[in-house]
């Protein structure tokens, strides 16, 4: 077995007596590969990026790449480009000198320097604005040019720290896009850093969910979602009507609602299961889905494409995500709710 | 409604600032015996190798006094500008506070410590150091020094305002992406400064070669600039179209500087 690309092994950040900032936090990448940090601010998943970078020291563990310990070398020596969430591009350079920056400090003639950095605009579709000045780009523009900056020196890790989050929705998603193509054409290796879950889920090839300085679970986008290791990770992406109960032999006896059969065989003994709203439905009249539940419709709100109706069952409240076509539901409604048996996630319990 | 914001504030300046200038400069261009304007004292002025020495001292005194201000306040400048401390605030207000002395107390203050009994030379001597009191006051070396203390907090303001464009992020930006301390320092960081840095060296050039008392105080009479030729002409002399004429020589000489400066700061501007 060959060894990982990038490896993080047992990284420890402290600041003084408060809660360590990261806690025990391991990870491994494969050449190529783009693993999001997905968390809440504050859960530590910048700190992860800067202590790559060197930027912070880590108060204990290793991280290697391509085989080589890092944690030694000074922040410029370790050939990694970083895109800030600022930007961070030099407001006395062009853009043309921004990008050439890293090449430069190599010291790569100039000549080749000039072909390289043409090659790096191109490829961000600002082929045409390097004498421009930082100022007379706008905020799209201005992130590609430090992704230009940062691939041009071919890092051997390219970090990202929330790299969308200056940017307006629709620059979101088509710079998200544009991020993975130049990721997967150049064959960076990249770890990215954000909070918000669809980034991560549509841009990472694997996400870590981080809370509390503590990586909760890393998986595919798939495995993350459909089979969430903890409540936390549940709430955090995607989220839903948790459910608490008993499970014998298969079948879960959840107070309020009643039996609820699903695919997954969970331990006997208690158990929390997890209804996503977009697996729930209204049950068309003479429908039988394996679970139902009746409820009154307690609110409803509309969102053009979808609509998401609050609806009360017993003491649990669960929502409802559908396509909005046909009539609505008006609160106050009775409405009967089914899903299948491959619809209910069960969350393992914290094994103490 | 917008004019009527700006009245006050115009009058204000019409008042006490434009209507002096003219009038000034009305006196500069008085004969020394009768009535009417002639520019003869420019003419004396001018022809006169004395002025040129003492333009020539001036230009000197402020451009000694300017670079050395200059050069203590940068490094204190950028430490304020890039310091995550939270006693940033107060290290700010304690670098700007001699501000809130009047400059006559300050001097006062100089020459206690410079003079050939003053703390310094007391201190030398005590030490065993020297035999004699080195000659600190009353002359061009205290003078500068006085000066350059009493203008160094108008030269730290400059240079931390114009790091405003500073950010953490282009050091760490820089160093990732190649560069060592040294080439942060030249590359990133000396770039930004720059303009605070020239706006540094022209205020305090500007307040050195129009200021008179602590040339006149700490100078002990052996410092000629200026400030110090018009203040007696005007007060001990009392040849009132002499003084002016040096007034408005001095002036031109601001507006040359200051010309010259935008020309600069343009060009730096706009050269990406």
């Amino acid at each position: 077995m060959t060894d990982p690309y990038v490896a993080a092994r047992d990284l420890v950040k402290r600041y003084g007596t408060l809660p360590p900032a990261v806690d025990h936090a391991s990870f491994t990448l494969e050449r190529g590969e783009m693993l999001a940090l997905l968390g809440p601010s504050g859960c530590g998943k910048t700190t992860i990026l800067r202590m790559i970078a060197g930027l912070v020291t880590p108060t204990s563990g290793s991280i290697r790449v391509a085989g080589q310990d890092v944690s030694a070398l000074p922040v410029h020596r370790r050939n990694m480009g970083m895109v800030f969430q600022s930007y961070a591009l030099l407001p006395h350079l062009s853009v043309a000198d921004n990008v050439g920056f890293g090449l430069a400090m190599r010291g790569i003639p100039r000549a080749e320097r000039r072909r390289r950095v043409q090659a790096a605009l191109d490829l961000v579709k600002l082929g045409d604005k390097g004498g421009r000045r930082i100022t007379q780009l706008s905020g799209g523009q201005q992130q590609r040019a430090a992704i230009a900056r940062s691939l041009v020196i071919e890092p051997s890790l390219l970090l990202l720290d929330e790299p969308l989050s200056n940017l307006d929705a629709t620059l979101r998603d088509e710079l998200r896009g544009e991020i993975r193509d130049l990721q997967r054409r150049t064959g960076t290796t990249a770890i990215f850093v954000t909070h918000d879950q669809s980034e991560a889920l549509a841009a990472a090839d694997r996400i870590a969910v981080m809370s509390a300085g503590r990586i909760e679970q890393i998986g595919a986008p798939t495995d993350i979602f459909e089979r969430p290791a903890t409540r936390f990770v549940a709430g955090f992406i995607g989220g839903g009507t948790f459910l608490d109960g008993v499970a014998h032999e298969g079948i879960a006896e959840i107070p309020g609602i009643g039996p609820i059969r699903m695919t997954a065989v969970p331990p006997d003994g208690a158990v929390t299961l997890l209804l996503r709203p977009h697996r729930v439905e209204f049950v068309a009249p003479g429908a039988m889905p394996a679970n139902v539940a009746d409820g009154i419709v307690e609110s409803v709100v509309y969102t053009g494409e979808r609509v998401s109706t609050q609806v009360r069952v017993g003491e649990h409240r669960v929502t409802v995500n559908g396509f909005a076509r046909g009539q609505q539901k008006l609160p106050g409604d009775a409405a009967r709710l089914g899903w299948g048996e491959d619809d209910v996630v069960v969350i393992p319990r914290p094994t103490a | 409604m917008r004019l009527a914001l700006l009245l006050p504030g115009l009058a204000f300046l019409a008042v006490g600032f434009v209507l002096p200038l003219l009038w000034l400069l009305r006196i500069s261009l008085a004969p020394q015996t009768g009535d009417g304007l002639e520019a003869q004292t420019y003419a004396a002025v001018l022809g006169d190798p004395f002025y040129w020495r003492l333009a020539g001292n001036t230009l000197l005194l402020g451009a000694i006094v300017a670079v050395i201000a200059v050069l203590l306040a940068v490094p204190v400048g950028l430490f304020l500008a890039r310091t995550t401390s939270r006693w940033r605030g107060v290290l700010v207000s304690l670098a700007i506070a001699p501000l809130l002395t009047s400059t006559v107390v300050r001097t006062y203050g100089w020459m206690v410590i410079l003079s050939d009994r003053g703390l310094v030379n007391v201190t030398l001597r005590a030490a065993g150091l020297i035999a004699r009191p080195l000659p600190l006051a009353n002359n061009l070396t205290g003078s500068v020094i006085a000066m350059v203390e009493i203008l160094m907090p108008y030269a730290i303001l400059s240079v931390l305002s114009g790091l405003g464009r500073l950010q953490p992020a282009h050091e760490e930006a820089a160093a990732l992406h190649g560069a060592n301390r040294l080439r942060v320092f030249t590359r990133v960081i000396l770039p930004l400064a720059l303009p605070g840095i020239l706006t540094a060296l022209l205020l305090v050039f500007v307040l050195a070669i129009s200021s008179f008392i602590t040339p006149r105080l700490m100078g002990g009479g052996r410092v000629f600039v200026f400030g110090t030729e018009i203040y007696n002409e005007a007060t001990v002399t009392l040849n009132w179209p002499l003084a002016a004429t040096l007034a408005m020589l001095l002036l031109a000489a601001f507006a040359i500087v200051i010309t010259l400066y935008g020309r600069l700061a343009a060009h730096l501007s706009n050269a990406p």
